[in-house]
């Protein structure tokens, strides 16, 4: 199987606390627009798939 | 070798005629390449001549071309790496992946169908040389109906039923996709979410038995059937682009396999067609019921 590859995290300031992150870029966002956006952006661009956690939190990972 | 024109050209004739008949193009698409054709001919031709010659040469007592000719079928195994490598080249400009399992498979038959050619042109010169010209077409051309008839492969409507199921969405944010209660993918895209909402199909495929339900787990055998699907109803995907991604995967408690797709030609009848025409793979099939074992722990 082949290995996958934790990109980046999205999410807005006020979920700051849902993670505690260990050297994976950390995007913020200020609205669910932008949200929505950034993570679009980012998984078009680096060519990975976003998912939703449900508690706010977008990771961007590569299949 | 006087007077042996007549069968070995028969021999070749027919080897070759066959070999292109089964080079017809079907919905693989594969051979569907011109220069594809050119080669694949061109080998069945020389498939076919080693085969035409084996008699003329054992009727001459000339052992030695004999063995030569035995030498050179082995070079026929050389069809199977060529089209591996090739299959395995262009696999990554491939969107949905065939898989090594599916090339695999694929390889073998071009490898096999030589053979066909090879044993075509043996037994028509056979049939020439025990009976006259028209018993050797008509044993050359059953030769090749039966080896035909037992190189058909399997597909997955035959070991399979296949019916549409609809996608569920769960999650506390609704983003995780599912069918039948097997979640398969999580989409984070709103947008993306939508799409699957609006064109996603589920397909489920519930093996008819164990040995069905142990081939259909087959991880190539899975990717075939997504290839297959994808490529003749299209799919949605681009580079950058992978919220699309069609999926096959278990219910593991019952052996289902549950496939969800956004074709570019949104009908349910079709896919469940193109599910149903899969190849088994040779490589993927199992059966366990056969075993002692596995029959003993079926019931």
């Amino acid at each position: 199987m082949e290995t996958k590859d934790l990109k980046a995290f999205v999410m807005k300031k006020e979920n700051k606390e849902k993670i505690e992150n260990g050297g994976t870029p950390v995007f913020y966002a200020s609205d669910d627009d932008e949200l929505e956006y950034i993570a679009m952006l980012m998984a078009r661009i680096t060519d990975t798939m976003a998912h939703d956690l449900g508690n706010g939190v977008y990771i961007l990972i590569n299949h | 070798m006087d007077g042996y024109e007549q069968m070995i050209l028969l021999g070749i004739g027919l080897g070759t005629l066959v070999r292109m008949i089964e080079l017809r193009i079907d919905y693989r698409q594969y051979p569907g390449y011109p220069h594809g054709y050119v080669v694949h001919s061109t080998l069945g031709f020389i498939a076919a001549a080693l085969g035409a010659l084996v008699i003329p040469a054992l009727l001459e007592e000339n052992y030695v071309a004999v063995t030569i000719l035995g030498a050179a079928a082995q070079q026929f195994q050389n069809i199977r790496t060529m089209e591996r490598d090739f299959l395995t080249e262009i696999e990554t400009t491939e969107l949905v992946p065939r898989g090594i399992a599916y090339i695999e498979n694929i390889a073998k038959v071009f490898e096999a169908r030589n053979y066909l050619a090879m044993m075509t042109a043996f037994f028509t010169t056979i049939g020439y040389y025990f009976l006259n010209l028209i018993g050797g077409l008509i044993v050359g051309g059953l030769t090749a109906y039966f080896l035909d008839k037992i190189m058909v492969q399997k597909t997955v409507g035959n070991i399979a039923n296949i019916r549409v199921a609809d996608l569920e969405f769960s999650g506390p944010t609704g983003s995780n996709i599912g069918v039948e209660g097997v979640v398969m993918m999580n989409v984070g895209l709103k947008e993306a979410l939508e799409q699957w909402k609006k064109a996603g199909i589920g397909i489920a495929i519930e093996p008819k038995d164990d040995d069905a339900r142990a081939t259909l787990a087959n991880i190539g055998q899975r990717q075939a059937i997504v290839h297959d699907v994808a490529n003749q109803l299209g799919v949605k995907l681009d580079i950058g682009v992978v919220d699309y991604t069609p999926l096959a995967r278990l219910n593991l408690d019952t052996g289902r396999v549950y496939m969800i797709i956004i074709p570019i030609e949104p009908d349910e009848e079709c896919v469940k067609q193109a599910v149903s025409s899969t190849p088994i793979l040779e490589e993927a099939r199992r059966r366990p019921l056969q075993s002692k074992a596995g029959s003993a722990a079926a019931d």
